[in-house]
């Protein structure tokens, strides 16, 4: 993470949006190029709403496995392995 | 009463447990959720190991989820029985404290409600939701494509339209995962230079195809200490924001 800081354009801003254990940043990287790092919450109802919306206008798709929910302790230990493809998904039918 | 089947935790450190419990009834300003398919998101696992205070056990996991509404609660306004909508981490908000009446409902100083870790989630066949916490879903999406939309999707879409980045600007994207896959999407389809950011060769590929006009491979490029150049052939990119899954 500290790495890929020095890649940020003058003004430019880093996103956190994950729950990264700490970060530790040069104060005058940020001060001489007026650099910012922001975290930014999820989302509420209309921010997902606003979304979902998105991804039919655009045709953004996760790309799924798809799980019977009787199977969801297989895709919680998929998910946590790091190796799904990209997300699981339960289905309850 | 009438059952269902659903997957709980039974204590922090448990294990997902396929149950059956009764079918639950929507309080005043609530509604019942049919699900039909839940995504499985990595904060799950606070909930499954109790790494969050204040989560009452039994809990049933589950904050991607979609389905119809299947029964109101009293004074729901706006909505019906047979509306497609889905539910992600926010689970309601007062909206009456000082930081709801400034449009932050995430930061509601009331209650932190939670979906599938406060109150139940989505990994059942119904679950209650409060009117607030819901999103449309419209048409053009299954609940199996929906589900994950509604916390990995909203977190990079809403990170990435909030970033100040405009039309042309380069966004780098760190990590080609679950929400990294999305976020250069989104950012590709916002019009932004979406450069994927991730570990060895073969994942290039992949980059291009959700839409990235550049890759960087981090092993070689942490080690020569080269992201310093990142946005340095297009002077005129004044922003290069970055979105960290």
């Amino acid at each position: 993470m500290k790495a890929v800081l020095g890649g940020l354009a003058a003004t430019g801003t880093m996103m956190l949006i994950g729950a990264v254990p700490s970060l530790e940043v040069d104060s005058l990287f940020l001060l001489l190029g007026s650099r910012s790092i922001k975290g930014w919450y999820s989302g509420t109802s209309i921010d997902s709403q606003d979304t979902l919306q998105f991804a039919v206008l655009s045709g953004v798709r996760s790309r799924n496995e798809v799980f019977p929910l009787e199977r969801a302790k297989d895709a919680y230990e998929r998910m946590m392995s790091g190796k799904a493809r990209f997300r699981a998904v339960l289905t309850m039918s | 009463m009438a059952k269902m089947r659903a997957v709980q935790v039974s204590r922090a450190g448990g294990d997902l447990e396929l149950v059956e419990r009764d079918i639950p009834d929507p309080g005043a300003g609530q509604v019942r959720i049919k699900v039909a398919a839940c995504g499985v998101c990595h904060s799950d696992s606070l909930v499954k190991e109790g790494a969050m205070p204040g989560i009452a056990y039994p809990r049933v996991p589950g904050h991607e989820a979609v389905g119809t509404i299947d029964a109101l609660g009293s004074g729901v306004r706006g909505w019906k029985a047979g509306d497609r909508v889905g539910v992600g981490w926010h689970g309601g908000n007062c909206g009456y404290c000082d930081a709801c009446r400034h449009g932050n409902a995430f930061a509601c100083q009331t209650e932190t409600k939670v979906t599938g870790l406060t109150t139940d989630g989505g990994y059942a066949e119904y679950m209650i939701a409060p009117a607030e916490a819901m999103a449309r879903v419209p048409d053009g999406l299954s609940p199996v494509e929906a589900g994950p939309l509604m916390c990995a999707g909203v977190t990079t879409f809403n990170a990435l339209r909030h970033s100040g980045a405009r039309p042309g600007d380069l966004v780098a994207v760190i990590g080609l995962g679950g929400l990294g896959h999305l976020a250069v999407q989104f950012a590709a389809k916002m019009g932004f230079r979406a450069v994927g950011i991730a570990r060895g060769k073969d994942k290039e590929a992949l980059s291009r195809e959700l839409g990235a006009s550049g890759y960087i491979d981090s092993k070689p490029a942490i080690r020569r200490r080269n992201f310093r150049n990142l946005a340095a052939p297009r002077p005129s990119s004044r922003r290069s924001p970055r979105v960290v899954p």
